[in-house]
């Protein structure tokens, strides 16, 4: 490894992630397009952070309460970054397209496996950067006002460990990613297809698993192995570094420091090699079973879609299941859905005589797996077109035309979802028939509301180039679509919330208040994302 | 040909940020014709284009598609237009026969007729075979004869094609050719840019050179051979007209 090439490239991937532009025409402009706003941002974010849990919430606690928070934090910080960096690199680095992949310049300079891990990971924590500001801002406030700053410095240290194993690990995901959608090249057939989603869906699923701590823990506790086995749990050892040392065991910290440092060796080797193996994704050609040319417009047709949206709609569902880059689409509600069923056995679940507090978590795990699913595919709707959007920017089909047919390629994936967890919740919370019936339209009408929202944020932050790093929603899009989702939900389901824990409202007032409050919203967002979109037909592909 | 004019622009200008693209141009193309555009990289060839046919506004001027205004009717000249851009955008993921089977849907082509048409095309560009295959597999060349296919599906009055040979093998290019001339004697206007001087010689009633966005030349490839004197290549026209014809000075200063 040439630790000379690696920062460089690690330079260049920085740069092309913070300068990627929306299309063609874009140049990239402003100060959030300069890599050195991270380097500002993150001190000031750790500052800010650190000044507010001081002095509001360290003077809000109880003394004791405040050292064993701080204590808690201080010891699990490298456990979080870890995730942190997973979740990043997760939900922002897998949506380049193979094909553009396989043809970077990359691939043809002489830049070893090792060189592009290191840069690669080099880049991770460096965006990461003001997350981590943010976590260790707060355990510093805690820390200060605990008196506990030693611990927190020790913390902070190891943190970059946590960072490190998780870039590390997602490294790894995607050079197994490479060779898993290679593996079906010039294999034929519809299965084909499926199989290869399932397995890059999988490969993200366990590898996020084997790296997130709480999983692990959840896991460890469903054995009954008891808290004393997560000593064996390898990616909470840089945690135990921090935990060994508080309790004063200084051999023991220098035990899980040396056995930190082998599983970071271990894992810097793995990622290498898978890269060295799969190196870039090879364009995958598959054939597929001979389709007739569609007659007519079946089903979409008796839905009120006319031919041009019917074909939208059909070559969208196609994109999620057979595009490599969708995976992780696919695979974060899984992991939502994986750690509900973790926390709550299925044998509880089924269990009729428990009581309907231990399966909350759970259910509303599930509920939130579904609304994940359609943020997803909502606000990557028009990025995911990347610079094939020129196809319907020149064909006669009119933003209205056009958003009625991506608002349907959004909810017709969802709302079998949205089906299988009223199903749940009739099996597991035991809700009467005729509850479940009423729960449809009102868990309809706020997912239209979300799909609406996420369109119109979508449009917006669409990045059609898929030059460099790019993904399907500029990061600041991502971060916008994500809050306003939370919003959107609550807004909608307010009434329902007044009722329930205030009372201030009847039940059934609450319940077509809730829809239309719901209706009012995506009528609102869908006039947005029009108008959004409107100004996509001036935009340079 | 009768002399009808199918497209007009008439003092347009486009500018994106501070740099103008497009000056001032006025251009008349006549129904049925083949009109090719020149012009070095940046001079302007793709943002015309894209100005006819409705993707992008001028800043001032007017522009006339058959009757209609692309800023006013986008859509009645999309129906009318097939469109390729200079670098195929295709959907990766789909089979070739998926790819067309959207664009015939999209653009409203009646679905007795489309099997055929994409049948027939798939042929005639020696793509049959290999249509249930995802375009990610395809060649440049097979995406390129996908994209004019896309174009052409919708029978349009008027081809707007930016580079349209562009990694094509000789065979398929000498159908395009073969394909525009027909249109052509069918009525259909086509404008073309292209950096083949040949090719442009070989199929062009007018050209239009442009450099720095402004048309500097105009007329048939005869015309403008005259320009230049008794026996030049359209190619020594093209040097001239764009202050590129030092290039052996150039040359010989690189290679020391």
């Amino acid at each position: 490894m040439n630790l000379r090439n690696a920062l460089r490239l690690a330079w260049i991937f920085s740069l092309s992630a913070s300068r990627e532009k929306r299309g063609k025409g874009g140049s990239p402009e402003g100060l959030a397009r300069r890599p050195i706003t991270n380097l500002v941002a993150s001190p000031i974010t750790f500052t800010l952070t650190a000044a507010f849990t001081y002095l509001v919430m360290g003077r809000s606690l109880e003394p004791i309460t405040l050292r064993a928070v701080a204590y808690q934090f201080c010891v699990f910080m490298p456990a979080f970054t870890m995730f942190m960096s997973m979740v990043y690199s997760l939900m922002t680095e897998f949506s380049k397209p193979g094909n553009a992949a396989s043809i970077d310049m990359v691939n043809w300079l002489p830049i070893q496996a090792g060189d592009f891990v290191v840069a690669s990971v080099v880049t991770t924590i460096y965006f990461v950067l003001p997350m981590a500001s943010l976590l260790l801002g707060f355990a510093f406030g805690l820390s200060l006002v605990a008196g506990s700053l030693g611990l927190w410095a020790l913390g902070a240290a190891v943190s970059v460990l946590g960072c490190l194993l998780g870039a590390l690990a997602l490294e790894m995901a995607r050079g197994a990613m490479n060779r898993a959608s290679g593996a079906f090249s010039g294999v034929g057939g519809q299965w084909a297809v499926i199989l290869r989603m399932l397995l890059s869906v999988s490969i993200i699923v366990v590898i996020s698993t084997i790296f997130n701590f709480s999983m692990m823990i959840q896991i460890v506790s469903w054995f009954s192995l008891g808290l004393e086995a997560i000593r064996f749990i390898p990616i909470l050892w840089p945690s135990m570094i921090v935990l060994e040392l508080a309790s004063g065991d200084l051999a023991g910290s220098a035990v899980y420091a040396g056995l930190s440092l082998l599983l970071l060796s271990a894992v810097y080797v793995a990622s290498v090699r898978v890269r060295a193996a799969y190196w870039a994704p090879a364009p995958v050609s598959l054939k597929m079973k001979p389709v007739r040319i569609s007659r007519s417009r079946g089903l979409l047709g008796l839905l009120g879609f006319d031919s041009g949206q019917a074909a939208i709609i059909r070559k969208d569902l196609r994109s999620l299941v057979r595009r490599r880059e969708m995976a992780s689409i696919l695979a974060v509600p899984v992991m939502v859905v994986l750690m509900g069923l973790l926390g709550t056995p299925p044998s509880v679940l089924l269990d009729a005589s428990a009581p309907l507090e231990s399966k909350t978590t759970f259910l509303f795990q599930c509920a939130m797996a579904v609304v994940v699913l359609e943020l997803q595919i909502a606000l990557t709707a028009f990025g995911q077109e990347r610079e094939a959007f020129m196809n319907l920017m020149a064909a006669p089909m009119d933003a209205g035309r056009l958003l009625r047919a991506k608002a349907a390629s959004v909810l017709i994936p969802v709302a079998p979802a949205l089906l299988i967890l009223v199903a749940l919740f009739g099996r597991v919370a035991s809700v009467d028939p005729a509850s479940l019936i009423a729960i449809i339209p009102l868990g309809f009408t706020t997912l239209l509301a979300v799909a609406s929202m996420e369109l119109a944020v979508g449009a917006k932050y669409a990045v059609f180039s898929s030059d460099g790093q790019s993904r399907f929603v500029t990061l600041e899009g991502t971060i916008i679509g994500l809050l306003l989702c939370v919003a959107t939900v609550g807004g909608s389901l307010s009434p329902l919330g007044l009722h329930y824990t205030l009372g201030y409202v009847g039940a059934p007032i609450a319940y077509v208040l809730t829809l239309a409050l719901a209706m009012i919203i995506s009528g609102v967002c869908l006039m947005a994302a029009r108008v959004e979109l409107e100004r996509l037909y001036e935009f340079d592909y | 040909m009768d002399g009808e004019i199918a497209v007009s622009l008439k003092g347009v200008n486009r500018s994106f940020g501070g740099n103008r693209a497009v000056r001032d141009l006025d251009l008349e193309i006549k129904k049925g014709s083949i009109h090719g555009l020149l012009g070095p990289n940046g001079s302007g060839k793709s943002t015309t284009m894209k100005m006819v046919m409705g993707l992008l506004k001028p800043d001032s001027g007017a522009i006339d598609v058959y009757g209609k205004d692309p800023r006013r009717d986008p859509m009645g000249v999309k129906r009318i237009v097939g469109y390729v851009p200079e670098t195929s955008r295709l959907y990766e993921y789909l089979t070739g026969l998926e790819y067309l089977d959207f664009i015939a849907d999209v653009y409203g082509v009646e679905a007795e007729v489309k099997e055929e048409r994409i049948y027939e095309f798939l042929e005639a560009f020696g793509l049959d075979g290999r249509e249930n295959e995802m375009i990610s597999g395809y060649s440049h060349g097979m995406k390129q004869k996908t994209a004019l296919i896309g174009a052409l599906i919708h029978r349009p009055r008027l081809l707007i094609l930016d580079e349209p040979l562009g990694g094509l093998d000789p065979k398929s290019a000498r159908i395009v050719k073969d394909i525009l001339l027909r249109l052509s004697r069918e009525g259909v206007t086509t404008i073309f840019s292209t950096h083949i001087m040949e090719i442009a010689d070989a199929l062009c009633d007018r050209i239009s050179v442009l450099y720095d966005g402004e048309k500097i030349g105009e007329g048939s490839p005869k015309e403008l051979r005259e320009m230049a004197g008794s026996g030049s290549t359209l190619e020594e026209v093209f040097l001239l007209l764009t202050g590129a014809d030092d290039v052996a000075d150039i040359v010989d200063a690189l290679m020391g």
